[in-house]
């Protein structure tokens, strides 16, 4: 037998993290490409997970240790397979190392970001805040090593950050550079992006300052977030005192995404009980079309419930509107109760659906997708499988127990070499 | 390991050196080897330790510095080789707290401590069971099973299957067609269980026992002996792993009175609906008329405390697969079905959609009144239409439950909804010289473990043996025993496939860790094990009651018991499963 080929894992969120770390306890070389300067995905944005209610970085970090301490998982931040060719068994796989302008030099000592005279709007944040165009991705951020935005950074006319790195880890004449990796399996991790709210103009998403999305939510109520974890209406900072969830906003709707993302559900419960933790008197309302709570997670929907200050309408809603104080107003059919609701509120969450990566990315050529662009999981070529909501949208232990199952199957392409 | 020898590296960089005193640290640290440099992590002060690992035979190594979160990479040495410690005086000591104080000092100073001694105390992994076994069982010959030993198989692992029925497939050989497993995720597919049947019977590397039932478990991972018995008679082989995919089981229905099950002949389970769609023409079972009209009623049983509270999260999906049985067999009938809430997440929204544009299916969020039966057998279903808004009355000539799936875990006479916590058994009293205690008895099921906890996996709620449900779900309290499929949780066929790929991974991991004498997870990379003093042992049990794991056993005759982590024990003492010790975490 000749030397054992590496697995190719692209993405570098929960899901191909896991792939990456169970094939490498197993035995077998991997290699991550990750598009951020950080590993760890979406799940590095939530605040807390449902129905446990506990930190996502716990996971994350035991993850983390995993590939610290595991010279089988190789990977690559700020980076992009830019073509795959070959067949099962000897893939070669090129992928552009994007310039970080930070080297291995760094030690996180900060001081470049207080030298920094240049902001971006923090895209881990959503942009609710900014960072400036040297930065750290977030606190736990791992690797946990400096970036520089190139779009917002002065460049060498400035020099501020290289002047007072002692270390000289700063290297603004740093270029992309190719990779060229020889691979046996490839398992496509790429994940979601939440679906563009922008495009549901009767949900006034980007025109009412008080209409967030999920994701959002997760940052606004984060620790580590703009707000440092109060959760104020992005209007003018006061504290919300009532917030509506808009379900399906965007899924299950043939005109954006004609399926269900399979986690909104959860997920908003999930944040009506953050406002409901750190505000008492809050209220809570939830427009749903079906409450999808499958399985165990009938409990969580349970007490959910039991919670009097959290009020569930079956109604799909039609409109959202400014108030003249800054607030919103929803306007839904109530369904089960009869008759058309205008619930004035403060802040309005949309439970925003989940858009494969893989829309409009280049892999489309050699991964194969169904019409909504998730990759198909039967009739992929020989040696390419698919992890996590890369292949339908999912929750995070599905997806842990698909990107555990992918792991085997890759190495399976390698055992039959 | 050969012979230990330490380095302790203390960096000054970073305000460790203007916060500390190094000199006083270095005296800590009593180390023949223990430097200092002002910059470790650059290029310089890596060669040096790299120049004491060559030159100076330095096989342990702590890095006093900065958080093991940065620079992972540059004190990076082979974890085959070589023990390596950070110590986090930056940020946890002078980044934290006030510069040249007593306590800031004695904080730095008890970190190395800590470091040097968790440093001392790690070893390289070696191998502590020379002749390991990495055959996989596989408990359970449904598409879970059948899907784990195959998938193992292909990854090159020796598998063993044992079914305790004579024919394999489970529940999947009993379907008349099966749900959508790829895109559009709209039609309804036949059945694929005999091709993995056939599969799993023509690969040489499964071995499959049919009929047979799993006598007796013992022994650790790597080293399982698994005594069976086919007809009567008893066999015993040595396994590596396990993975328990013994299935679910559908909730009684006759505990559902208030829907007529065993009371009306028409009023049948979703289970039973398989039966008569496989038998031909859906028909009635009372006098086997064609079915003009057939109800679907979701959720019989489950989502109610009284009976079983969770969801079945197949159940929505199966209905409307039964729908379709039902306009195929007859264009012209009608299938109903009442929900409480539609559950067809992810891409199945597809075949939801597809139902929907069916017009002999009508869909409605409603609430069953009550069922009666007419004189000709037919059945009149009174619905609360939530809708509508109005109770509606619909004929129809059989009528489906929509019952639930319980875990295999659950034996015979145990209620889902009233399980005793952890372990599945039942409490009895008990005269001591204490008084009357209360005791736990957990029952056998399948697996007739020989652990001191049990003779099964624990569960956590509802008779479900996951023990982490979100970031690992194939974290188990008994090591080298991995859960797959809806033993461990309601799952449909696609899903469960997907769950018995994953379980086998984590099998033949356990092995190749194992065989090396690494720790598995939680505790991979963790290079320290605890020693049990047991001279000193005063056999108050308290160590074999209370470890989750299941990593001390106790020999209950009093005699001397030979086992791989101890050569002798004395007369009573906690009997250490060898392998398993590794998922103890020392706490230093």
């Amino acid at each position: 037998m000749g030397e054992q080929k590496s697995i190719l894992i692209i993405g570098g969120g929960i899901s191909g993290i896991t792939t990456a770390i169970e094939a490498a306890e197993a035995g077998y070389d991997t290699t991550i490409v990750e598009r951020n300067p950080y590993l760890g995905g979406r799940v590095a944005q939530m605040f807390k997970y449902f129905p446990k209610l506990c930190p996502p970085y716990c996971g994350l970090e035991i993850n983390f240790r995993r590939i610290k301490q595991n010279p089988k998982v190789k990977f690559y931040t700020i980076s992009e397979v830019e073509s795959i060719s070959g067949s099962e068994g000897d893939f070669t796989v090129n992928i552009k190392v994007n310039a970080r302008y930070v080297n291995e030099k760094c030690t996180a000592c900060d001081k470049c970001v207080e030298a920094c005279p240049a902001e971006r709007p923090n895209d881990y944040n959503f942009g609710m805040d900014n960072t400036k165009a040297i930065y750290r991705p977030h606190d736990m951020a791992f690797p946990m090593r400096y970036v520089i935005d190139e779009q917002a950074c002065k460049g060498s006319a400035c020099s501020e950050c290289v002047k007072v790195c002692k270390y000289g880890a700063i290297d603004l004449d740093m270029k992309p550079s190719t990779v060229e990796l020889n691979v046996g399996s490839i398992v496509t991790a790429t994940g979601w992006n939440p679906y563009d709210a922008t495009k549901m103009e009767n949900l006034g998403f980007g025109k009412i300052k008080n209409v967030i999305t999920n994701m959002m939510m997760e940052r606004l109520s984060a620790p580590n977030g703009p707000t440092k974890g109060k959760i104020k209406r992005p209007s003018d900072g006061k504290d919300v005192q009532s917030i509506a969830f808009v379900q399906c906003a965007g899924s299950r709707d043939e005109n954006h995404l004609p399926y269900c993302s399979a986690v909104c559900c959860m997920a908003s419960m999930k944040q009506a009980t953050y406002i409901r933790d750190k505000n008492p008197e809050s209220k809570v309302y939830i427009f749903y079309i079906d409450l999808r709570t499958p399985g165990k997670y009938e409990d969580f929907l349970r007490k959910v419930q039991s919670d009097e200050n959290i009020e569930m309408i079956k109604g799909k809603v039609a409109k959202i509107e400014e108030d003249s104080d800054g607030g919103a107003i929803v306007t839904a059919e109530d369904i089960v109760g009869g008759g058309k609701v205008h619930q004035k509120v403060d802040m309005v969450v949309l439970a925003a659906g989940m858009e494969s990566a893989l829309k409009n990315n280049g892999l489309v050529s050699t991964i194969k997708t169904e019409e909504s662009s998730f990759a198909i999981s039967e009739g992929q070529a020989a040696g390419i499988y698919v992890a996590g909501v890369a292949g339908r949208p999912n929750d995070v232990t599905t997806s842990v127990q698909g990107a555990t199952g992918a792991a085997l199957k890759s190495i399976q392409s390698l055992v039959r070499r | 390991m050969s012979e230990s020898k330490l380095g302790v590296y203390i960096c000054t960089d970073c305000g460790i050196g203007e916060s500390l005193n190094i000199e006083d640290l270095q005296k800590i640290a009593k180390a023949q080897i223990c430097r200092t440099h002002s910059f470790l992590c650059s290029q310089e002060g890596a060669q040096i330790i790299r120049d004491d690992i060559n030159n100076e035979g330095v096989n342990k190594i702590v890095v006093a510095a900065c958080s093991q979160r940065v620079n992972y990479d540059v004190f990076d040495y082979d974890p085959l080789k070589y023990v390596t410690e950070r110590v986090n005086l930056r940020e946890h000591v002078v980044w934290s707290h006030p510069p040249n104080t007593e306590e800031t000092q004695a904080m730095a100073e008890d970190y190395l401590s800590l470091g040097i001694t968790r440093a001392s105390k790690s070893e390289t992994p070696e191998p502590k069971i020379t002749d390991l076994n990495k055959t996989i069982l596989v408990v359970g010959g449904g598409v879970t099973g059948l899907t784990a030993a195959i998938e193992a198989a292909k990854a090159g692992s020796q598998v063993v299957l044992v079914e305790k029925e004579a024919e394999l497939g489970g529940w999947s050989k009993k379907m008349y067609k099966i749900l959508p497993t790829k895109a559009p995720f709209a039609e309804l597919e036949k059945p694929a269980i005999d091709s993995k049947i056939a599969e799993a019977e023509g690969n040489e590397n499964i071995k499959i026992y049919t009929a047979t039932t799993i006598r007796k478990i013992s022994g650790e991972p790597g080293m399982y002996d698994v005594t069976v018995e086919k007809g009567g008679s008893e066999e015993t082989f040595t396994i590596g792993a396990i993975i328990y995919a013994i299935g679910w089981k559908p909730y009684d229905a006759s505990k559902l009175d208030n829907l007529g099950y065993g009371k009306f002949k028409n009023v049948v389970t979703n289970v039973e609906m398989e039966e008569i769609a496989l038998n031909g023409k859906i028909a009635r079972p009372s006098d086997g008329k064609p079915a003009q009209s057939v109800v679907f009623v979701q959720c019989a049983g489950q989502r109610d405390e009284a009976h079983v509270p969770y969801c079945s999260s197949v159940c929505c999906n199966v209905s409307l697969k039964q729908a379709m049985y039902v306009r195929e067999s007859n264009p012209d009938a009608g299938a109903y079905i009442i929900y409480k809430d539609m559950r067809t997440p992810g891409l199945y929204e597809n075949f939801y959609k597809a139902a929907q544009d069916d017009e002999g299916i009508f869909l409605a969020k409603g609430e069953i009144l009550g069922i009666e039966e007419e004189a000709d057998g037919s059945l009149l279903v009174e619905v609360n239409n939530l809708l509508l808004g109005k109770t509606v009355r619909i004929k129809a000539d059989i009528v489906v439950l929509a019952t639930g799936m319980l875990t295999n875990m659950i034996p015979e006479d145990y209620e889902v909804n009233n399980l005793t916590p952890e372990y599945i058994g039942t409490i009895t009293k008990k005269e001591t010289t204490d008084g009357v205690t209360e005791e736990l008895e957990p029952v056998p099921i399948s697996l007739n473990l020989s652990y001191r906890q049990g003779p099964e996996m624990p569960h956590l709620k509802y008779g479900f043996p996951d023990s982490h449900f979100i970031c690992f779900p194939y974290e188990t309290r008994r090591t080298g025993i991995y859960a797959a499929g809806a033993v461990r949780h309601p799952m449909d066929a696609l899903q469960a496939s997907a769950d018995a790929a994953g379980a086998a991974l984590k099998a033949i991991q356990c092995l190749e860790l194992t065989s090396q004498g690494k720790a598995v997870h939680p505790r991979s990379g963790d290079q320290t094990f605890p020693e049990f003093r047991l001279e000193s042992c005063t056999q108050c049990r308290r160590c074999t009651v209370e470890c989750p794991f299941g990593v001390l056993d106790e020999d209950e005759k009093g005699r001397s018991i030979h086992t791989v982590a101890a050569a002798v024990v004395p007369v009573w003492a906690p009997v250490l499963r060898g392998s398993l010790i590794s998922r103890i975490t020392v706490l230093i």
